[in-house]
């Protein structure tokens, strides 16, 4: 099983469409601009608050980051659907799961090459920003925040296109994930009860190891163990996205 | 083996291009929309794939390329069902749907990842872009294109890896005529270059001017495996056309030979299942003066029709074989 001309045939794909590449770099941008621009305005008047985490502000971007992040791995996938050109992507690469796998491994592995730079970058200006109250890459949680995030990326990638592929329609995974990404997650924060369940959600889990300092009380697992918690989900989703496209007509 | 000429440079071929189809059956739910379908797609000639709208055809296309799983039966190209067939596109050149293209993507950009998919130069896009008349609109997207410019770039599509084996879905669709022209000749071509040729078409008028061989199918069922000349000869029922001036002496003399003269449009009278040399005979034997003589055939649309509107009609001799089932 060559993946190689799958992979590059993939690649083209992603370049040659704008929705693609503005989605993917949208979200390098918005992680570092909207990073930058929060601790220059309010990191001072953060840094006062009782429960003020330095990651937490510095990282506070990647709440917008996953959305466009999101929408690039599911319009990468889900977009074949909606066109109908998975059918010719199919003609030419047969074999299912090669032609999967080569989609998976060319879109995450962008995802990975865009937060190689983009989650160091964003880690030094955030904290410089946020000058005295910032932390530095010695000081604890700080390396693995930005392993985490760069991790979080392709493992977000890889969950949006298992999605894509398991219900063949990008209205349906836009429609269904993204308020999920967006509102309903992050508000069962909010509930206590709730907390105990939704923290093993994929996003709250991977936000956890890159957004605190120090491990939170109130969270039973190790920050360090937040995108294992991420993989898994990535890994269900993926498996599910692989059955779906072996065992249905396209 | 099969002799091959001395220009023959390309990578090992397998030894005959073909499809073969058999007892291919698929069913959505108690739906049937292919019924033990078996034919074969021989190369060297353009193979007309005719029914009804929601006959099959597509479906069967769609379980030849292996896209869709059949209920039942094989599809095999080149003695191979598709799915095993490492780089397809230098085998199989298919158009499925034009309209299933990405409206945001270039043209060319659109080939370079099939080509790229099969390792096929980059080279050979802009040469087919060229083939299909589409060399100045190569930087241009898709959306922008007609149906007719879509169908050609599906066309360069297929034609991408010099395919021995051609799968078309009613590529004459949205062509203009001068379209239809060039896609007609070049489904000549290929097929006197020794390649299968499968064309799709819900047009019998279509395919007699393109197909040198038919098969017909009804309600996912095959209704003829014929060739052109034999169904023109076979269900165009022959008529002959005349004017007299004395019908009724005609009419009698006609009938004490079998043949029964009726009356046509515009003063004329036809025969029906008569040659004009059999009545020829008859009106100079009897000194009637034939001011007009001709043979008329239904033309074969009428014949198609005829045969499709029944198929249900005709289904126990169809599944008796690949046999001709209307005789």
């Amino acid at each position: 099983m060559i993946l190689k001309p799958v992979l590059y045939s993939e690649l083209t794909k992603i370049r040659s469409l704008r929705s693609l590449v503005w989605s993917l770099a949208l979200a390098a941008v918005m992680l570092v601009g909207i990073g930058a621009l929060a601790c220059a305005a309010y990191g001072d008047a953060e840094a006062t608050r009782a429960d003020y985490d330095p990651l937490a502000v510095g990282f506070w971007s990647l709440n917008f980051a996953q959305i466009a992040l999101a929408v690039f791995a599911m319009l990468s996938l889900g977009g074949e659907y909606e066109k109908g050109t998975v059918t010719t992507s199919l003609t030419a690469v047969p074999q299912r799961t090669r032609f999967y796998l080569g989609k998976l491994l060319a879109t995450a592995g962008l995802s990975l090459t865009i937060a190689l730079p983009a989650a160091p970058l964003t880690f030094f200006l955030t904290q410089g920003l946020l000058d005295e109250h910032g932390v530095s890459l010695g000081d604890p949680g700080a390396v693995r925040a930005v392993i985490s995030l760069i991790l979080y990326f392709p493992l977000l990638t890889l969950l949006c296109m298992g999605l894509a592929a398991m219900t063949r329609s990008l209205a349906a995974t836009l429609g269904l994930f993204l308020p999920f990404l967006f509102l309903l997650s992050p508000l069962s924060m909010e509930v206590p009860g709730l907390w105990n369940v939704t923290q093993f959600l994929p996003d709250r889990a991977g936000l956890y190891a890159v957004m605190n300092v120090q491990p939170d009380p109130d969270v039973f697992y190790n920050p360090w163990l937040g995108p294992l918690i991420t993989a898994v989900w990535a890994a269900a989703a993926v498996s599910g996205g692989w059955h779906a496209l072996r065992s249905r007509d396209a | 083996m099969a002799p091959t000429t001395t220009m023959t440079t390309k990578e090992e071929r397998p030894p005959r291009a073909c499809v073969e189809v058999r007892d291919l059956t698929k069913r959505h739910g108690t739906n049937v929309a292919v019924d033990r379908l078996s034919f074969q797609v021989e190369p060297g000639r353009v193979t007309g794939f005719l029914g009804p709208n929601g006959a099959g055809k597509s479906t069967t296309m769609r379980m030849v390329l292996g896209l869709d799983r059949p209920t039942g039966g094989e599809a095999l190209v080149s003695g191979r069902p598709y799915a095993q067939i490492r780089e397809p596109l230098r085998h199989v050149g298919a158009l499925l749907d034009p309209s299933a293209v990405h409206p945001g993507r270039r043209a060319r950009d659109q080939l370079l990842a099939l080509a790229r998919s099969n390792r096929i130069p980059d080279a050979r896009v802009d040469e087919m872009l060229d083939r299909v008349g589409l060399a100045a609109a190569t930087r241009r997207r898709i959306g922008g294109f007609s149906l007719g410019m879509r169908q050609r770039l599906g066309l360069a599509a297929a034609l991408l890896g010099d395919p021995r084996v051609i799968i078309l879905d009613e590529p004459l669709n949205g062509l203009d005529p001068e379209g239809i022209q060039w896609v007609r000749s070049l489904l000549r071509e290929l097929a006197e270059d020794g390649r299968a040729v499968l064309v799709s078409s819900h047009l019998m008028n279509e395919m007699a001017v393109t197909a040198d061989h038919l098969i017909i199918i009804g309600r996912g069922r095959l209704l003829a495996d014929v060739s052109m000349t034999e169904f023109g000869a076979r269900y165009g029922r022959g008529r002959v056309r005349l004017r007299t001036t004395r019908p009724e002496q005609l009419g009698r003399a006609l009938a004490a030979v079998g043949f029964a003269l009726t009356p046509g449009d515009g003063g004329t009278w036809e025969v029906p299942g008569a040659q004009p040399d059999e009545i020829g005979v008859v009106a100079a034997r009897e000194g009637v003066p034939l001011q007009e003589l001709a043979l008329h055939s239904d033309s074969l649309e009428e014949a198609f029709l005829r045969m499709t509107a029944h198929s249900t009609e005709f289904t126990a001799t169809a599944n008796a074989g690949r046999e001709h089932a209307l005789t």
